[in-house]
């Protein structure tokens, strides 16, 4: 029954405690706060006038706004519990004084009551919700904050319901004492909360809630630099304003209405009373049970069209209609579509909200944005309150395209925050600099120029470093003027820095350079005239008479550079002369073909592959890269063997760059099936150079689950980036095969143990558990390929986490950037769910209750694409020796794969 | 006390033992997860027994490390580094950490320094060195 129950509210069994604590706090809270509102505002359209209501909105939005300081302040300086408990009981001593006066009523204590209802309204909201995210992440938000927000209505409906039934008998001095007694609940409530229940962990620690002392400045930089909590807040405002606005119309219709009514104070609690209990029900039913399932069946996208079309709607009728079913609407509107769903719509897209910020921007939208609305309505309503309902209107209208606007932002803004808790390494400090503005770069030169004095060579050479990088030739005279009192060996790391800069050639650099040869170490004055002699600022004849080989090169590069037939004539012959020296020399004049990109010297270089050093192969596969040409079609087939045989990733990557040169679309199939990990964007660059002739291949080779997920996903991201319609035309049938994949050997993995308890099937377990993350790896990042999703490493990453944030956020980016039918059935097997959940998820959706047998699993692992899971599948079989195990077994020997033909003699031993 | 830029930032973990090694792009993508906060005197940076989040580095300043009884264990300066232990144990933190000065300590959070150890190898083998030198047999 428990379990029933829980299913249907979407909860999951560790989280219901914290959960049903979080609701009676609400119950109470709201029933405490939602007393005072009704009867206050009764008593204020009585006693007061609705006249009196703009003067009494612009009272609150200024007590708000300045209360709003101060609640910041002590969230500063305490936790979003010690403030919500602060906030509780100054309400709960507020209103033990408040049934006090009520003895004696006026009409200050009755405007009092009112400022007060709205004050304390919203300061619960705000410190409620924010107490509530320090136990919970999106996807949490997504199936409970409907449930919260039902709680919130329950004592909404508990307080209209204690109205109708009690005011008449009992009067407004007890009912006022029933709101603190509430009061007195919740902050029992929330002290057992804050005792029992774990927050959940979250590095990127809110810059509200943070030690250290941050300005305000640094703060609203943070915000003002995302776009999508701009337009958040702007939204908000947009909505306190049309909630002013509609209530400000529904009580002057309802003062029109019942004026003619006897007892209209009474007639008007008891008529917001009624009104308010059914608006409740509505809210109950639609927060426990069908907001959730909204958002699941149609994403928050779309929900969120739902409060702004429906004002759109309600002022249009307005126009025509003024009977009291509109102003029922209206209320409707107000208390129900804008307090239940776009309430969840708000603490669903707070998410979006950097981290840092998220708290600070809870409580300023509450009870600063939401005031400066309520201000902003209230001087309108004053000019224009006989234009309310076209003011309305325009304001409808501004809410839906808002809504746009922030639709558009979301997925963005859900995807920054899930950066922000990964580092990003491939930014360099070039892509960084792109986006600075000029008073920045001002600024890091400023900060960069204060290293270069700096004793520390490790500080300055990465000063320079940065220096140089900025590409400003300005800055060249500085860094030189900060070279003179540097080593040499300091010197020698600047030659080789401003090789990969453009300011090699500078003639202030050459100058230098020159200096510097004159009266240095041998060393120096090597790499001083290597450096000059590659840009041809030194004269071949001045080395002839010089036997020193390490001048060689020197002279191969000055010849090179004073070009005539007889001096390239004789370059050859030196660099000739370099190849039959010993290792070092071989080295330099690998160095100088590479640099000079002498393809005559081809072949000989390609024999250099199997020269006995590995400095000399690495130095030649570097070589041949460079060199190779179309000419070169002929070594083909030799750089693919060679490719397969070689176990150095350098070498490897150096001779698919020359394959990338030769681009010969025949071969895709064996360049893939021998690429490693790490020579992945060099297959990928060689391939997309083949361009649409590759196709067939790679859909082959992705489409064909025999082949390692590696090379399949290698294929999947070169053909999205090919032909992108190909790969979406077979993206579902490939990935709901994969999906399936994945939740055999997750089940498999899981219930293994399980089933066979007095077998040792560890490995297996482990082998089908890897298997399973490596599907998941893989359907990610096809669906990453096949979308806009740049960052699926960081998905896979966050995923994995167990951060609840991260892993929430990157749910929620994966959902936005797949079918919804692909998550539908891949979200139960990420989501953080017990086993159970995940079983009836399959359940539902493959429609038959998942089973296995051990023959059946190593079946499959024994045709597995994975060598790994055969090898298991063989070691198991011999572990448990079932009939024909032999068989089995003997069926490898004799495999193309070496370790597995061996793996197969030793278990027959 | 001036808080720090980003290249500062970058440059003063060049400092760092363990990313000393690192090349500049590779600074400013941990400097961009570097927290910075200014702590006063006598302030509490953590306490004994509380979860581990976050390893911090000292710009300016120094930290005394106590233990249980509150007796000073250590005394850490500029450029050096604290808190990392009990994050790679996963244990609650075995000592607190207070400021003997005014200081600026820069922190980087426990999921950021396991990205950049699983990244970056040549920051572990730098761990494992640090590590190793405090081995005496």
């Amino acid at each position: 029954m428990k379990k029933r129950f829980q299913k249907a509210l979407g909860i999951y069994p560790k989280e219901s405690q914290t959960l049903f604590r979080f609701v009676r706090l609400a119950i109470f809270w709201s029933s405490s706060c939602n007393i005072l509102f009704i009867l206050s505002t009764s008593l204020f359209i009585e006693h007061v006038g609705a006249k009196f209501i703009p003067l009494s909105y612009m009272i609150i939005a200024i007590i708000l706004i300045f209360s709003s300081i101060i609640l910041i302040y002590l969230l500063r300086i305490s936790s979003p519990y010690k403030v919500f408990s602060k906030v509780a009981y100054f309400a709960a001593i507020s209103l033990i004084i408040l049934a006090i006066l009520l003895s004696k009523p006026s009409f200050y204590l009755y405007f009092s009551m009112q400022v007060l209802a709205y004050v304390f309204l919203e300061f619960f909201i705000a410190n409620f919700w924010n107490f509530l995210d320090q136990y919970h992440d999106l996807q949490d938000a997504k199936r409970t904050y409907g449930i919260y927000n039902t709680a919130y209505f329950l004592g909404f409906m508990l307080s209209g319901t204690l109205i109708n039934q009690t005011y008449e008998k009992l009067g407004k001095i007890f009912l006022i004492s029933i709101a603190a007694l509430f009061m007195i609940l919740s902050i029992i409530e929330s002290k057992k909360i804050h005792k029992k229940a774990k927050p959940i962990e979250e590095d990127m620690v809110d810059l509200l809630f943070s030690k250290g002392k941050r300005g305000l400045k640094s703060i609203l930089r943070q915000f003002i630099k995302s776009p999508f909590s701009v337009f958040l807040i702007i939204s908000s405002i947009i909505v306190e304003l049309i909630r002013n606005t509609t209530e400000f119309s529904y009580f002057k219709g309802l003062e029109n209405i019942f004026k003619i009514h006897p007892n209209s104070d009474r007639a008007i609690a008891e008529f917001l009373g009624k009104c308010n209990a059914f608006v409740a029900a509505f809210s109950i039913i639609i927060g426990i049970f069908f907001y959730r399932r909204f958002v699941k069946r149609f994403g928050i996208k779309k929900i969120l069209f739902i409060p702004p079309i429906i004002f759109l709607s309600l002022y249009s009728g307005w126009f025509f209609y003024h009977s009291l079913f509109i102003i029922v609407i209206a209320i409707f509107s107000d208390k129900g579509v804008l307090d239940t769903i776009d309430e969840n719509n708000f603490n669903i897209l707070i998410s979006g909200v950097p981290s840092k910020i998220k708290g600070i921007v809870r409580i300023i939208n509450n009870s600063f944005f939401e005031s400066v609305g309520m201000l902003f309505s209230s001087i309108l309503l004053l000019f224009l309150s006989s234009n309310n309902i076209m003011f309305g209107f325009v304001l409808s209208i501004g809410f839906l395209s808002i809504t746009f606007l922030v639709k558009y932002l979301f997925p963005k803004a859900i995807l920054k925050n899930l950066k922000e808790t990964s580092i990003c390494f491939q930014k360099s400090f070039k892509d960084r600099i792109k986006k600075i503005s000029k008073k920045e770069l001002k600024e890091l030169k400023e900060d960069i120029f204060a290293y270069l004095d700096t004793k520390e060579e490790k500080i300055k050479l990465l000063a320079i470093e940065s220096l140089l990088k900025l590409e400003d030739k300005k800055l060249l005279l500085p860094i030189i003027h900060s070279l003179k009192k540097s080593s040499e060996n300091f010197k020698k790391k600047f030659l080789e820095l401003l090789e990969k800069t453009p300011f090699s050639y500078e003639p202030l650099i050459i100058e230098t350079v020159k200096e510097w040869i004159k009266n240095s170490s041998y060393d120096l004055v090597i790499k001083g005239k290597l450096y000059l002699a590659k840009r041809g600022f030194i004269d071949p004849k001045d080395l002839f008479q010089n036997n020193d080989p390490f001048f060689l090169s020197i002279m191969i590069y000055a010849l090179k550079r004073f070009e005539s037939p007889e001096n390239l004539k004789l370059a050859k012959e030196k660099i000739e002369e370099l190849l039959s020296k010993k290792e070092t020399f071989i080295l330099s004049a690998l160095e100088i073909i590479a640099f000079e990109k002498e393809k005559d010297f081809f072949e000989k270089v390609w024999n250099l592959l199997d020269y006995p050093s590995k400095n000399v192969q690495r130095k030649a596969a570097y070589t041949l890269s460079k060199i190779t040409s179309k000419d070169h079609l002929a070594f083909l087939e030799k750089i693919l063997k060679k490719i397969k045989n070689s176990s150095d990733s350098f070498i490897r990557i150096h001779l698919l760059q020359s394959l990338e040169k030769i681009c010969y679309p025949k071969i895709i199939k064996e360049i893939i099936l021998s690429t490693n990990s790490q020579e992945i964007r060099h297959t990928e660059n060689l391939i997309l150079k083949m361009g649409k002739k590759a196709i067939p291949s790679l859909l082959f080779i992705l489409k064909n689950q025999k082949y390692q997920e590696r090379h399949r996903l290698l294929c999947g991201k070169i053909l999205s980036r090919i032909h992108l319609e190909t790969l979406t035309v077979h993206l579902k049938e490939i990935l709901e095969n994969e999906i399936k994949s994945a939740y055999f050997y997750y089940f498999s993995g899981t219930l293994l143990q399980k089933k066979y308890p007095m077998e040792d099937l560890n490995l297996l377990k482990k082998a089908l558990l890897t298997s399973y993350k490596s599907k998941i790896s893989f359907i990610i990042h096809l669906i990453g390929a096949s979308s806009s999703l740049e960052d699926t490493d960081l998905l896979i990453h966050s995923l994995r986490n167990d951060q609840e944030i991260a892993h929430a956020h990157a749910m929620e980016t994966l959902e936005q950037n797949c079918s919804f039918k692909i998550f539908q059935k891949i979200s139960p097997l990420l989501d953080q769910i017990s086993l159970e959940y995940k079983m009836e998820a399959y359940e539902k959706i493959y429609g038959k209750k998942f089973n296995f047998t051990l023959n059946n699993l190593l079946n499959i692992l024994e045709n597995s694409s994975s060598l790994f899971n055969r090898i298991v599948a063989i070691n198991v079989l011999a572990k448990l020796k079932p009939p024909n195990w032999k068989k089995f077994v003997k069926k490898y020997i004799g495999s193309k794969n070496e370790i597995f033909n061996q793996y197969a003699r030793e278990f027959l031993k | 006390m001036k808080q720090l830029s980003l290249i500062e930032i970058s440059f003063f973990l060049k400092k760092i033992s363990i990313f000393e090694e690192l090349d500049l792009d590779f600074l400013l993508s941990i400097a961009d997860k570097i927290s910075q906060d200014i702590y006063d005197k006598d302030e509490k940076i953590f306490i004994i027994d509380q979860n581990p989040l976050k390893m911090y580095f000292i710009n300016e300043g120094s930290v005394g490390l106590y233990d249980r009884k509150n007796n000073l264990i250590k005394t850490l300066f500029k450029e050096n580094f604290f808190a990392e232990e009990d994050i790679f144990k996963n244990s609650l933190r075995s000592y607190s950490a207070i400021c003997l000065k005014d200081s600026l300590l820069l922190s980087i959070p426990k999921e950021a320094l396991f990205a950049i150890i699983s990244e970056i190898p040549s920051v572990a083998i730098s761990f494992l060195k640090n590590y190793a030198k405090r081995i005496y047999f």
